[in-house]
């Protein structure tokens, strides 16, 4: 079954949280792992997300446009001696749809607290 | 032990992203292993834990993330033309491996017939249930075939490839029926799986970057974010 476009499911949720954390913080740019490495210290998880949910996730905000994507610096990459990385940053969009997606939880939160002791 | 066992993990995660992006377009094919090998490679460089416990923690990653590439990888094939080396390549590979199984279980099916080893035992239900398994295993890879074949079409003529994925996901099960009864016939690829995977990442080393295996990335200890 299709999700509904502009409908965020918890691990894009996530991502761009994790996204906007990392640009208070001075990083505009993150690739896959430090992602995941956010995403797990943030959610005091045991694992770091899997390959396919993180890698789909990240795919399919870009072509919401809610991220964008370049390659890094081939030069930078063979500097280091690595593997070039694919570097990502969220856009206006993005941060809008997180903060409607927010904002759709939000009213209901209430309803979860305990109510109050009556006498 | 150890290092070995992270090669044999991060190679395993390399060959099923060559796996599942064969036959994709060029770009999308190259973006997504550039991708998981960068991951890969900062995974292991930056790990702080044991390496027997960084090779599972990446085992598990791609396990874990498997019915995520699987549905990516039908939406980028629904999106896109398939390229013609989907033809050459995966589904002349995909013949293969199926044909490959339908031998097995030809062959297991003659052995029982000729043993009269399932036929059935005390109880009456093992052996009904073996023989459909068979049966199962033996109609799943070419319910399978026939269902690429009609996703293909599907997409060529634009149609819906719903009746196309249903036959797949049948044949498949068939498949996995065959695997359960007969275990044995999946050790051989298995096997084969294991040693592709170690070589592809001790000798194929790092596209785009380092030569070093994780191996000797681990050795050489951690690496620059």
């Amino acid at each position: 079954m299709r999700r509904k476009s502009g409908v965020l499911i918890p691990i894009e949720v996530s991502i761009l949280q994790t996204a906007i954390e990392l640009r208070t913080r001075g990083t505009s740019y993150f690739h896959g792992f430090m992602l995941a490495r956010e995403i797990k210290e943030r959610e005091q998880a045991r694992l770091l997300t899997a390959h396919g949910t993180l890698y789909r996730a990240l795919d399919r905000l870009e072509r919401a446009g809610y991220l964008e994507r370049e390659w890094e610096d081939p030069m930078i990459a063979a500097a280091e001696g690595r593997p070039r990385r694919r570097l990502y940053r969220i856009t206006a969009t993005g941060e809008q749809a997180l903060a409607s997606a927010q904002a759709v939880v939000a009213p209901s939160a209430p309803s979860f607290q305990r109510r109050p002791a009556t006498s | 032990m150890s290092p070995f066992l992270l090669s044999l993990s991060a190679g395993s995660v390399r060959l099923w992203v060559h796996l599942y992006t064969t036959g994709l377009p060029a770009s999308i094919r190259q973006g997504r292993r550039s991708e998981i090998d960068s991951d890969l490679w900062d995974q292991v460089g930056c790990a702080d834990a044991t390496t027997l416990a960084t090779a599972g923690h990446v085992f598990l990653r791609m396990l874990l993330g498997i019915p995520s590439d699987i549905t990516w990888q039908l939406a980028a094939l629904g999106g896109t033309t398939m390229e013609r080396s989907f033809t050459s390549k995966a589904v002349f590979g995909g013949i293969v491996i199926l044909a490959g199984l339908s031998v097995l279980a030809g062959v297991g099916l003659l052995i029982g017939l000729a043993e009269g080893s399932w036929s059935l035992d005390d109880d009456g239900g093992y052996g009904v249930v073996f023989f459909l398994a068979v049966i199962a295993g033996l109609i799943g890879p070419f319910a399978a075939l026939a269902g690429a074949y009609e996703m293909r079409r599907a997409q060529a003529e634009g149609r819906s490839p719903s009746t196309g994925r249903t036959l797949v996901v049948v044949g498949t099960l068939g498949i996995a029926a065959i695997a359960g009864a007969m275990w044995w016939t999946i050790v051989g690829p298995l096997v084969a799986a294991a040693i592709i995977a170690y070589w592809m990442l001790q000798f194929g080393g790092w596209p785009g970057g380092s030569h070093r295996s994780p191996s000797q990335v681990w050795q050489t200890g951690a690496v620059r974010r």
